[in-house]
């Protein structure tokens, strides 16, 4: 079984990141006959923690692959067959959020109000593997198959509200090195607002196996409509072997991509204001 | 609730294709979005990008996901349906080497559960076996030209560009 892991050494570190969601996911080959009442059973086991629940659609299965042109927005098509619904269930406060449906398991932190502390990446793992075993567990005892993961996924969504107290929209060469906001002619004098996407292959041994990408959402704060950009960062990729073990060792290595993805597209000016503290 | 509203935010109109993982918490904006905006001015190469998508919704997804309602044994020999991560997989690769002017390949269910996806034509004979996500063995010749070398073996590490040049000359001769 899959243990908890101390914070990898030498892994940027923030005293007060801008984080106010994690999500992780694992996908896995579908469950054909996994239906809304296997839901049920699964929520029966997770009611004490997790006594609110709703369905929504499901979210289409992605996979990363190379070579040929890369997937442009997440290949998504219109399906034709109704699809069994995704579950969530969540925490009395809604911080803790579990998803489900029949080829996906998340686990979705959310900061629900500017008190809320982020608890760490390493604590929600480990509430994650053990929603994924009992998951598993499940599945195996209905005669319903096993989880065979075969795409894991952490995102992180960070909200950055001002620079210098100035509006993170038409500051982001503040935010981010990957925009100078420089242009060839001065005819348009004064930036409203602007958005960024990138993308990067993850390789290991020089050998792909993910991705990671970047999203700059400028945005409005819905409490008093102030100018906020978000900025997300997804890695996704394939687990070595179709395992639980597997997918929380890729899960690691992708959080781990990720905070160093945060580093690298963001200003030594913010990691200051964030409190970097693992350089003098 | 006003803690509720605290951390939700207003999406501004960027294109969020990010989506897969998205908890539903914005909400829509009632101006005109750059999403709109894109849409509307969308460049040459992702429109024809978006008619290799409409084909693929119209003309081969029905028929994969009637392969994935098979029963068991559809062949006579115990062959299960198509997995249906398999059929996401299949798609997800179609999209991502398919160009707006490539022939639409055969596709038939294989006895392991997984897809044949072929092209015979224009002298060109190009097979992809795709047993599982990430399992695909590929078979390529063209019987016109020698510039082209053939292809027999596994594709390794998901890299699909190994199918490049086959793909370029189905849609190009």
């Amino acid at each position: 079984m899959p243990t908890s892991h101390d914070r990898p050494p030498g892994l940027p570190d923030f005293k007060s990141p801008p984080v106010t969601e994690v999500v992780l996911s694992v996908q896995f080959a579908a469950l054909s006959s996994f239906r809304g009442v296997h839901a049920g059973l699964y929520w029966r086991e997770i009611r004490d923690e997790y006594p609110v629940v709703s369905e929504q659609v499901p979210i289409a299965s992605a996979f990363e692959t190379f070579g040929a042109a890369p997937p442009s927005s997440g290949f998504q098509l219109h399906l034709t067959a109704p699809q069994p619904a995704r579950h969530w269930f969540e925490t009395a406060n809604g911080e803790h959020l579990v998803q489900l449906q029949q080829d996906r398991i998340l686990h979705n932190w959310r900061k629900r109000s500017p008190e809320m502390e982020y608890p760490r990446y390493e604590p929600l793992r480990d509430k994650f593997i053990g929603e994924v075993e009992r998951l598993n567990a499940l599945v195996k005892k209905e005669g319903l198959g096993e989880i065979r993961p075969n795409q894991c996924e952490v995102t992180y969504i960070n909200t950055i509200a001002s620079v210098e107290g100035k509006s993170p929209h038409d500051h982001l060469s503040h935010i981010t090195p990957l925009w100078t906001g420089n242009l060839s002619e001065p005819f348009l004098a004064a930036l409203e607002t602007t958005g960024i996407q990138t993308k990067y292959v993850l390789r290991k041994n020089d050998v792909p196996y993910g991705r990671v990408y970047i999203n700059f959402i400028p945005a409005f704060s819905a409490a008093d409509y102030s100018p906020v950009v978000q900025l997300e960062v997804t890695t996704r990729g394939k687990p070595d072997e179709e395992s639980i073990a597997a997918a929380f060792v890729l899960l690691d290595e992708e959080r781990a991509a990720v905070v160093r993805a945060f580093t690298s597209v963001t200003t030594p000016l913010m990691h200051k204001e964030w409190g970097r503290a693992d350089v003098v | 609730m006003l803690f509720d509203r605290a951390v939700q935010y207003i999406a501004d109109s960027f294109p969020r294709d990010l989506g897969v993982t998205t908890t539903g918490r914005r909400v829509e904006t009632g101006r005109l979005s750059f999403e709109r905006f894109w849409q509307e001015y969308r460049s040459s190469v992702e429109r024809e990008e978006l008619d290799v998508k409409r084909k693929l919704e119209i003309q081969v997804l029905p028929q994969l996901e009637e392969f994935t309602r098979y029963p068991v044994g559809w062949n006579s020999y115990g062959a299960p349906p198509l997995r249906s991560d398999t059929k996401d997989f299949a798609l997800s690769v179609l999209s991502s080497i398919l160009k707006p002017r490539t022939p639409l390949p055969h596709i038939a269910p294989s006895s392991t559960g997984g897809l044949h996806i072929e092209w015979h034509e224009k002298g060109i004979d190009l097979e992809l076996h795709i047993i599982a996500p990430y399992d695909c063995d590929v078979w390529f010749c063209d019987s016109r030209t020698s510039n082209a070398p053939p292809i027999s073996g596994k594709i390794a590490n998901a890299d699909f560009g190994v199918l490049g040049e086959a793909i370029d000359l189905l849609t190009s001769r």
